[in-house]
């Protein structure tokens, strides 16, 4: 079972349960061990190459750039103009780096890939058709 | 919670939904510059935060050694991507969902999860 069935399955406890107080520590402690886990991710720092081997970039789990190293030999050989695309490169093969890491953990925790892509509906038509049914529900 | 005091609530949400998805639309082709090295080092990210062009003088090179080019090109990112959050923020800065602020979310997510702890007694 994934920590996010886990989570799925105490939140549904706490309302059918005699004992509450010890379903809700149970939901807070599995919530926690998966933001944990995000939180690792997001800590963890990634690497990736321009593809020479002359550029090194660095990021975290958060995609910020902590380190970009350029070896002596790209200051050497590389014109100028030449740098800042392999440095561009650099980064853009870090992030991705990051985002494969980021993606297994989120596949590690829900037990498969998390939704991606253009045809999912907006999130404010979803929320707002949700929203809706609700009133409806209260009216 | 009062119908009233819901339907507020109702309101904001969309406000604040209908701000957010115009400013995604929007955010991928606006550009923002940084730069570091006395200009000698610009960056360029697109309000989707996305890299798009470094650009190193040629003085850069024969002035800095590797290691401080390194640093500088760090930098005119990190202030290329601070522009793009400060623009974020003006952008989405007035808006409130629930007396709590949209861009304190963005901030920190984690913070507006309640704490159970303490709960029960």
């Amino acid at each position: 079972m994934t920590a996010y069935e886990d989570l799925l399955g105490q939140a549904h406890d706490v309302g059918r349960t005699a004992n509450p107080e010890a379903a809700l520590r149970r939901m807070q402690e599995s919530m926690r061990a998966l933001t944990d886990r995000i939180e690792a991710v997001r800590s963890a720092e990634f690497s990736g190459g321009d593809g020479s081997g002359t550029v090194t970039a660095t990021v975290t789990g958060d995609g910020t750039l902590r380190r970009v190293d350029i070896s002596a030999r790209a200051i050497r050989d590389l014109p100028a103009e030449a740098l800042g695309p392999a440095c561009v490169a650099a980064v853009q093969a870090a992030r991705a780096q990051m985002a494969e890491g980021l993606q297994q953990q989120l596949t590690d925790a829900l037990g498969r890939p998390p939704e991606t892509g253009t045809d999912l509906p907006p999130v404010s038509a979803t929320v707002r058709q949700g929203m809706a049914e609700g009133a409806r529900q209260w009216s | 919670m009062e119908l009233s005091a819901l339907s507020g609530l109702q309101e904001q949400i969309s406000a604040a939904l209908a701000a957010a998805e115009a400013y995604s639309r929007e955010a991928p082709a606006r550009e923002y510059t940084g730069t570091a090295a006395d200009g000698m080092v610009t960056a360029v990210v697109s309000g989707a935060r996305e890299l798009r062009s470094i650009d190193i003088h040629v003085l850069a090179r024969r002035r800095l050694d590797n290691i401080t080019l390194g640093e500088a090109v760090v930098a005119a990112v990190l202030a290329a991507e601070q522009q793009a959050s400060d623009a974020q923020r003006a952008l989405l800065g007035g808006i409130e969902v629930g007396g709590r602020r949209v861009v304190d979310f963005l901030d920190d997510p984690r913070s507006f999860v309640p704490d159970l702890e303490g709960f029960y007694p």
